[in-house]
């Protein structure tokens, strides 16, 4: 695949896929395809914020992450920053309940996400120190201790649901799937789409130099990047960004690996367009996939919209796995 | 410029270094002027590339300082730091699908300018490097030998007239002729008031490049002379614990025929 020369039209082509996925959600429920009356508008267009936050949010922290360790197969989920999230989150729902403390109106928002962020960013610095030495990623050493990182932050999760009771559990166990909940606090939806949006300006500043950090530290240095400060900005931004898609929608899967490559694939890889790109196709995947999960149901409701982007996310991955990308990525000699 | 010819380009001042809490480079002090070009040799292992690093302000100084136009390297911005210095590490990595032209044009990142004067300045590092056939490939399809001349265009187009190029193995995995045009078009940097510093393996090489050797031993700056004199075999067996003799096929591309730089 080469670098796509007009970067615009492949801007245009994700755009419009987003605007085709919102219309979708929109139009498209049980009751059928066609305009909703007002009470379900209000209910689909909270959906509609929620998944296009949280996908942006998702693509721009997955694709920082590849930047940050020059590895092509990072993102939240597999480098275990989800899982790290929801713990941190999970915790300071039981530490609230153990001991008896209410969490209420904003406090109730803002203490999980912030174990959460807690959690995330340590998943990352954990991963960091097992998977990377002297500045470059082993691929698969580093994949795997994010795997594993994330399956004790996992088990830790699935620990603390048996603490608590029926109630809080029912609630725990639908979160951990990842889904776009029925009624998303706005707050947290607004405060996820500002840092998918400032992170995505923030990203686009810094395309010049996310360009030069993809050649070793030690080039990426001499050609002028403060590596060191251009490091500790995407770590802070990825795990927070992590943090905050993982206290509203829980710990959805591959999104932020799978739309960073498609926005690659249709715009080459230089990152002025493709910070914006790759949150454009985030934002227009999981929208399609709420969308598409309306129209599908098994007998027993909906499916959490997790499960399908892990449908489609999975082999993505797997055929990223065996592909070039992966031996371009990480400084394999 | 003229000031490069008054100033030193690097001033080196019983430069120490230490990794993972090894002395790895002890008490090197030397002065290189703009227009010098300098092989740096010795056993693997000795210092070499700690040496370049420690130059370019890539790894911290446990003693001793090293200057870069009059300026501490430790202390300068990196973005004026690139100004004055470039740097072609051992091993290319790009972990990225950029062209050949993208790949080069990294080389601008710290500085300023019209894109036109941008795209001025790689296409000029393209065509000194024989690239221009190859602006629109993948950096990752090409040969290892290829992808150090994409290093070189890279570094060039960061270099101004007065910026010192650090070279580490540069022409390790080149074929004979893209040695001998590489090499022509470093020396044409130097000619035009740029000092060179490549480590090199070959001494062959080493002659066909520079006019003065810096030899590293153990950490230490063993030797720093003309090269003609300083390499000769009684001290070479020294440093490197093989006997050296003259060979009889003294056969090295001619790099002062115009037809060196010609298109092949």
């Amino acid at each position: 695949m080469t670098s796509a020369r007009r970067p615009g039209l492949g801007l245009l082509l994700v755009a419009a896929a987003l605007v085709a996925a919102a219309a979708a959600r929109i139009f498209s429920g049980s009751s059928g395809f066609g305009w909703p009356d007002d009470a379900i508008v209000r209910f689909r267009v909270n959906a509609l914020a929620t998944a296009a936050s949280v996908g942006a949010a998702l693509a721009v922290a997955g694709l920082f992450l590849q930047v940050l360790l020059r590895n092509a197969l990072a993102s939240p989920f597999v480098l275990g920053l989800s899982s790290g999230a929801g713990f941190g989150y999970m915790l300071a729902l039981y530490v609230a309940y153990a001991f008896g403390v209410e969490l209420r109106g904003v406090l109730g928002v803002a203490a999980p996400t912030a174990a959460a962020t807690v959690g995330s960013i340590v998943t990352l610095a954990i991963v960091w120190r097992l998977g990377v030495r002297r500045g470059v990623a082993e691929p698969l050493t580093l994949v795997l201790s994010g795997v594993v990182v994330g399956a004790i932050a996992s088990a830790g999760s699935t620990a603390l649901q048996s603490l608590v009771p029926t109630g809080l559990r029912g609630e725990f166990v639908g979160w951990m799937t990842g889904r776009i909940p029925d009624a998303p606090p706005l707050g947290l939806v607004a405060t996820v789409g500002a840092l998918a949006l400032l992170s995505t300006a923030i990203g686009t500043w810094l395309a010049p130099a996310l360009d030069a950090a993809m050649l070793s530290d030690d080039e990426a240095a001499a050609t002028g990047v403060s590596v060191s400060r251009l490091r500790a900005t995407l770590f802070v931004l990825s795990g927070v960004l992590t943090a905050a898609c993982v206290a509203l929608a829980g710990p959805i899967a591959f999104v932020g690996l799978v739309a960073p490559h498609a926005a690659r694939f249709l715009l080459g890889a230089r990152h002025r367009p493709l910070v914006v790109g790759s949150a454009l196709a985030g934002a227009a995947l999981l929208v399609a996939a709420d969308a598409i999960r309306q129209a599908i149901d098994l007998g027993g409701g909906r499916l959490p919209v997790g499960v399908l982007t892990a449908l489609v996310g999975g082999p993505v991955f797997l055929m990223l796995l065996r592909s070039r990308a992966v031996r371009i990525s990480g400084g394999m000699p | 410029m003229s000031d490069s010819t008054l100033q030193p380009s690097l001033v080196l001042d019983g430069a120490a270094v230490d990794l993972g809490g090894r002395r790895v480079l002890e008490g090197v002090s030397a002065t290189v002027r703009g227009g010098e070009t300098i092989a740096i040799v010795g056993r693997n292992g000795a210092g070499k590339t700690t040496l370049l690093r420690a130059i370019a302000g890539l790894c911290p100084l446990r003693a001793g300082s090293v200057r870069v136009g009059g300026s501490n390297v430790e202390t300068l911005r990196p973005r004026t730091r690139a100004t004055r210095l470039a740097f072609v590490a051992q091993r290319p990595m790009l972990a990225a699908a950029f062209t050949v032209r993208e790949t080069v044009s990294l080389g601008r990142y710290a500085l300023g300018g019209s894109p036109e004067r941008a795209d001025a300045a790689v296409d000029d590092a393209l065509a000194r490097f024989g690239l221009e056939g190859f602006r629109d490939r993948e950096y990752h399809e090409l040969s290892v030998g290829q992808q150090q001349r994409v290093s070189l265009a890279r570094a060039w187009a960061q270099a101004s007239p007065s910026t010192t190029l650090l070279l580490d193995e540069p022409f390790a995995a080149m074929d004979l002729g893209e040695v001998a045009r590489s090499i022509a078009v470093v020396r044409a940097h130097a000619a035009r008031g740029g000092a060179v510093l490549a480590v090199l393996h070959d001494l062959a090489m080493a002659h066909a490049f520079a006019t003065r050797v810096w030899v590293i031993d153990g950490g230490t700056l063993a030797a720093d002379g003309p090269i003609e004199e300083t390499l000769e075999p009684a001290r070479l067996e020294r440093w490197f614990g093989v006997p050296f003799a003259r060979h009889p096929l003294g056969l090295t591309p001619d790099l002062r025929s115009p037809r060196t730089l010609r298109e092949p």
